[in-house]
């Protein structure tokens, strides 16, 4: 069996009143994986205890085999980050920001993000606070795809995004994944879009990772059930 | 200390001038109290009559070393402050290396001003005034050097 990509075991931690509890699970290098649940189901927080270096938790994240508490700046260099909290340099153009930002990464190809923003049709030479939110979650992922991370993080990035930014945006992903040296993890509250464009899903209640499995099996069963994680 | 990071660092703070208005405000105003308070460190501390005045300006000392060291923690971008390890959360950044090259930076100024003063202490005591006491090189090393590196070299360490 390949390596995972990214690896929860027997993760379990506090932040802020919010308990994670035993999660475990494996993203497989090819895959887009999807994370489900209510709003506060832990998600985000899940998200976080890959991110942030000083999150306190028992168990073990590994991310290409490393674990993520090892070395915030190795670890970062592997994974492409999409969300809205994430900050950029607001009055800079794109440009600008992967000039100044892109040098932190080891291995970043600016080729490559002119290329991305060119194929999202977003232009390079925008201000930051001057895009739209979907011209900036373009822009994100092109900045991702720049440094040639082998996990795609996506936290909410398709949340309130009309269908054509959906398709384009998912097109992307399915291009990123097609070598199969890297995979997608993404959250979405959206479950006709996880069961339609993910292969796996896990859904997510009250901290704790209560299903875990192909998407066209676990999203018509939610709505078997009635879940009320099958919303739309 | 990774040195790949510190070179990573340096280069960093080198092209990013998004804060620059503000950080040349903030950099003009660090070296003018800096200044007022070297000139007032490098007469010897005999000349001063009470130990207050010399406290006087180890507090503009302060003042000055933190203006210095603001633009490594704080950016200002479309009329709000931000913090710096907010904009490189996600970024491959280690927050200890961060801390290591503004302590750095500190240490920089901190080893001139020490040097500076000292050396004006002692050839002024010695020359103008014709007496010298240990108190000429033990002054500057301590509220030149000690103490800010004690004070704002923990903030290097555990300020975001």
């Amino acid at each position: 069996m390949e390596q995972a990509i990214l690896l929860f075991e027997n993760v379990t931690g506090k932040k802020s009143k919010f308990r994670l509890q035993n999660i475990n699970f494996a993203v497989q290098p090819g895959y887009i994986y999807g994370l489900m649940g209510a709003n506060g189901a832990g998600k985000t927080t899940l998200m976080r205890y890959i991110l942030d270096d000083t999150a306190r938790y028992t168990g073990h994240i590994y991310v290409d085999g490393e674990d993520v508490h090892t070395g915030h700046a190795h670890v970062m260099n592997k994974i492409g980050f999409v969300s809205e909290d994430n900050q950029f340099l607001v009055d800079r153009t794109c440009r600008q920001n992967v000039e100044i930002l892109g040098m932190l990464y080891e291995n970043f190809d600016t080729g490559l993000f002119e290329d991305t923003m060119k194929q999202l049709q977003v232009s390079p030479t925008k201000t930051y606070k001057k895009m739209s939110r979907g011209e900036k979650l373009k822009f994100q992922l092109a900045f991702a795809v720049a440094h040639h991370p082998c996990l795609y993080l996506l936290d909410e990035a398709t949340a309130g995004m009309d269908p054509v930014f959906r398709k384009e945006y998912f097109d992307m992903l399915q291009q990123l994944i097609m070598d199969e040296t890297a995979s997608v993890l993404m959250t979405s509250h959206i479950s006709s879009e996880m069961e339609t464009k993910t292969d796996y899903v896990g859904i997510m209640e009250e901290g704790k990772l209560i299903r875990f499995g192909e998407s066209l099996d676990v999203i018509p069963a939610l709505a078997k059930e009635g879940s009320a994680c099958y919303e739309f | 200390m990774n040195f790949k990071q510190q070179d990573i660092l340096e280069r960093f703070f080198k092209e990013e001038t998004t804060w620059f208005p503000d950080h040349f405000g903030l950099d003009m105003a660090g070296y003018l109290v800096l200044g007022i308070a070297a000139l007032g460190l490098m007469f010897p501390f005999q000349v001063w009559e009470q130990e207050k005045t010399y406290l006087f300006f180890f507090y503009f000392e302060l003042i000055g070393l933190y203006l210095l060291m603001q633009r490594y923690y704080v950016i200002r971008q479309d009329g709000k402050q931000t913090a710096l390890a907010e904009v490189i959360r996600f970024l491959p950044v280690e927050r200890k290396e961060l801390a290591y090259y503004r302590l750095k930076k500190l240490l920089k100024i901190c080893l001139w001003l020490t040097g500076i003063t000292m050396l004006c202490q002692v050839f002024f005591a010695a020359v103008a005034m014709h007496t010298f006491s240990p108190v000429n090189i033990l002054a500057p090393l301590t509220l030149c050097f000690i103490a800010p590196m004690l004070l704002l070299g923990l903030a290097c360490l555990y300020r975001k």
